[in-house]
């Protein structure tokens, strides 16, 4: 028995998916997310979605944070980054963590990008 | 059809065949869909517990007293092994069976015996060792010494007592040789050589010595001073290679048959010119009434009357449950001997590896030796996965190896030297660093063996050591001196429906002998037996824990309630094997013994469900959204017509869109109410297809989330775009 969901369904998805996560969040805990997550390990900062697109069946999602951003994230390492829906509280809608963690120092900026991709299991 | 019905949503019910899919509304309350598979009262009738459904049962087995070799659980008296250090004879107790001792180290034995002599004052136990011959006088028979005459001229290759004297066969390299207290030695008859002796006692009482060389054998009756003529036997070019006496004949063993002599004639008993071999029929027992001799790797046990056969049964000990058991089996007999009550045969290549003992008890075999058991100790960490033994030729036995009473599992073991790869359970608990004890087999060639009843040991000459079982006198049970560690694995239980899948729920277990710790006598660790189950046929095993109380224990196969679907406890497979590791603790002269076990399951066959539904056929009804049946009533009549005579199965999908693929096996249409409409019912039962739960159609979606965060010296804001730069600036 074949069952698939058809190539232009999941870029629909993709498509679809951008309007459901406005706000990317960054902290530094190291605790693995689970299914049950519901908020950050440890928030440090929340910005809005700055750049949100599809291309194909992936949907991008973008956001930068600053040198005046709160002090917490001024020196600090990345090990966990959310999608929201709202600029405090709201949905997680993901909750995942960067390959490696990255360290951060004051005086940089940071670019964090979500790549979400649809695909037939 | 003007729309694509949909069970649920635009119909009650869709029936498809193929593509084409009609949808239908059904009488309210006449869906019933019910299991018929009566299982139990079709397959089982009465008795047979196994074969029972719809309620918990329970095997259960107390004994091991027919041995080993039973791969699919048959005989409630039968597992499937053991490592050679358990004592399986007893019903009603399995126990760790007496150490393995090394007497003797660096000898190999050139004749396969071990042997008495004992005349006169002289009581020693004798092998031959090249061209000595190596004796042990006193108990415990740890001090050995070789004859302190003259070497003799060629390797000794048979010894045998006969009257007050040991012979020494050197084959064709010299002489043969004689003593009277297994020291000094004599060669009393010149040109006289010998590849094998024997004594018989012929049917008229006389005595004699028998001797043979090539194809041909000689009778004396002064103790070797002289010797009658050649006698040959059968074709020549096959040589003799053991002989016996039993029931008043000469039995003689050649290359290619076996024969008997009775002092005027010679007849051949039985012949086997096709599998000629320079090992078949060495070693002749006659033990318990019947002849028990060897022909290439099968063990024969023939009863004689009148000389004649009258019945020849292959008794080889037959593995399965992997290639190696299957082609090799315990390997090829070195030699057969008889022990008070048994008859024990030693053998190289089992498994196309190990030396071994086995024991005969007339209903199947028990193992006394495999390999060579032993536990080696390691240090390892917490941080370590991998630990080195440097002993070589080593094997882990089951891949398992035991961190106090944490069960861990050999990954790997390399080639050469010996790197056993552990992996330790994710939820481990073993402190910082604890002590690796590695069960493991040293394996080797067996030399020669024997029972030595002025000993009562078993002996064997395996890798150049010799070692020894002591045992209760003039009885084949062990003497209390035990093995640190025994393990026996249990037969497969498939309550003979290998492919029904079963619950199973826990064990209970009934052990006597144990101790926890005995204060001042034993360790921490104290006596305790070790459980682990396995559902694949011994490919891996859980541990279930360590029984450590007198009595009755329950074990559940799976302690903890599961958070899937259903809070079970049981685990479902096919088949189950359990493995006991019994652990002797410090004190070496008590046992854990097991008394029996019993299991607890059910059966679950996979279920076929009939369905009854009462479709309505109408040419103005109403669906189930609210539009008008499109569909005629003729069309849809015809559709049901055609699928009813279905070669392939017909997916039907009810109300809650669940589908099943049915045959239809009774339809039955009225005409119904209103003459002016035409409006049927229709009655439709349907039979699975297929057994057990369909695999609904679902089609999974993966969402895959990559995050990426880069950090940057700077950024810029291009308020054309509104959106943030990724340029770097330095």
């Amino acid at each position: 028995m074949t069952n698939i969901i058809p190539t232009a369904s999941l870029n629909s998805l993709a498509t679809t998916f951008l309007s459901s996560g406005t706000y990317i969040a960054v902290g530094d805990s190291a605790t693995v997310p689970t299914l049950l997550s519901t908020t950050m390990g440890n928030q440090l900062d929340r910005n809005a979605v700055t750049l949100a697109t599809a291309s194909g069946a992936s949907a991008t999602f973008e956001t930068f944070f600053t040198t005046s951003e709160p002090s917490a994230i001024a020196t600090t390492t990345i090990r966990e980054v959310g999608l929201f829906n709202a600029a405090s509280a709201g949905t997680m809608v993901l909750h995942a963590q960067p390959t490696i963690p990255v360290s951060k120092q004051t005086n940089k900026t940071m670019l964090v990008t979500i790549i979400v991709t649809f695909s037939n299991a | 059809m003007a729309v694509t019905p949909i069970a649920g949503s635009t119909h009650d019910i869709t029936l498809s065949s193929g593509s084409t899919k009609y949808g239908f509304m059904i009488a309210p309350g006449s869906f019933r869909s019910e299991r018929v598979d009566d299982f139990a009262p079709r397959i089982a009738t009465g008795t047979d517990t196994k074969t029972r459904e719809g309620y918990w049962d329970s095997y259960q087995q107390s004994s091991a007293a027919e041995g080993i070799d039973q791969s699919s659980f048959l005989n409630v008296a039968k597992i499937n092994r053991s490592n050679g250090n358990v004592f399986t004879d007893l019903p009603g107790s399995i126990q760790l069976d007496s150490i393995w001792t090394a007497l003797d180290s660096s000898v190999i034995s050139t004749a396969p015996m071990i042997i008495d002599f004992a005349a006169g004052a002289v009581s020693c136990i004798v092998m031959a060792v090249g061209t000595r011959v190596r004796r042990s006088s006193a108990s415990p028979y740890t001090s050995w010494s070789n004859h302190t005459g003259s070497a003799f001229a060629s390797n000794c290759v048979w010894l045998h007592q006969h009257n007050g004297y040991l012979f020494a066969a050197t084959s064709t390299g010299s002489d043969f040789y004689r003593s009277a207290d297994a020291d000094t030695w004599t060669q009393p008859s010149a040109g006289e050589k010998a590849t094998a002796f024997t004594t018989w006692i012929k049917s008229d009482g006389t005595v004699y010595l028998v001797k043979s060389l090539a194809g041909g054998f000689k009778l004396s009756t002064n103790d070797g001073t002289t010797w009658g003529a050649t006698i040959a036997v059968g074709s020549s070019n096959s040589n003799i290679t053991g002989m016996r006496d039993a029931f008043g004949y000469l039995l003689i063993g050649k290359e290619d048959g076996l024969w008997r002599y009775d002092g005027t004639y010679l007849v051949d008993i039985v012949q086997y010119p096709t599998q000629l071999s320079s090992t078949n029929f060495r070693c002749i027992v006659s033990f318990d009434g019947f002849i028990y001799t060897h022909m290439l790797g099968r063990i024969l046990k023939l009863a004689l009357s009148s000389g004649a056969v009258t019945s020849l049964v292959d008794i080889t000990p037959e593995q399965s449950g992997n290639t190696e058991k299957e082609l090799y089996g315990h390997g090829t007999a070195i030699w057969l001997y008889a022990g008070p009550f048994l008859l024990y045969a030693a053998l190289n290549g089992g498994q196309n590896k190990f030396p071994e003992v086995l024991a005969y008890s007339g209903s199947g075999w028990h193992q006394r030796f495999q390999g060579r058991q032993t536990e080696l100790a390691s240090a390892i960490t917490a941080a370590q996965t991998t630990v080195t033994i440097t002993t070589a030729n080593i094997i882990p036995v089951s891949g398992t190896v035991l961190v106090g009473d944490e069960q861990m599992t050999v990954s790997a073991v390399d080639a050469t030297g010996l790197i056993l790869t552990v992996a330790r359970a994710a939820n481990s608990t073993t402190a910082a660093t604890a002590l690796i004890n590695a069960q493991l087999t040293l394996l080797g060639t067996m030399s020669a063996s024997g029972y030595s009843r002025i000993g009562n040991l078993l002996l064997a000459n395996v890798a150049g050591t010799t070692i020894s079982r002591r045992q209760i006198s003039l009885r084949d049970v062990p003497f209390e001196s035990y093995e640190p560690t025994g393990v026996y694995e249990t037969s497969d239980y498939t309550g003979d429906l290998p492919f029904m899948q079963k619950a199973f729920r826990s064990t209970n277990i009934e052990a006597r002998g144990l101790s926890v710790s005995e204060a001042g006598v034993d360790d921490g660790a104290g006596r305790f037996v070790q459980v682990s189950y396995s559902t694949n046929k011994g490919s891996s095993f859980t541990n279930l824990g360590n029984i450590t109380v007198n009595g009755r224990t329950n074990l559940p196969f799976a302690p903890t309630s599961q958070t899937t679907f259903s809070d079970s406890a049981t685990i479902n497979a096919n088949s189950l094997r359990l493995r006991f590791r019994m652990v002797r603790g410090t004190t070496t002269t008590k046992t854990p013994s097991v008394v029996r076990y019993s299991v607890d399951f059910l059966n679950r066959p996979l279920a076929v469900h009939a369905h009854s539904i009462t479709l309505r056929l109408g040419a103005t009804m109403t669906t189930r959204d609210g539009t008008l049946e499109s569909v005629s009533v003729k069309e849809r009549l015809q559709f049901l017509n055609d699928i009813e005579d279905s070669e392939s199965p017909i997916r039907f999908i009810d109300m809650t869109g669940r589908h099943y693929l049915v045959y239809i096996t009774k339809t039955s249409v009225i005409k119904v109410e209103k003459e002016t409409d035409d409006e049927r019912m229709v009655s439709v039962v349907m039979v699975d297809a297929v057994t057990g739960l369909w695999p609904q159609m679902s089609s999974g979606i993966v969402m895959t989330a990559t995050t990426t965060v880069q950090v940057f010296d700077a950024f810029v804001y291009d308020d054309a775009s509104s959106v943030f730069e990724t340029a770097r600036f330095s």
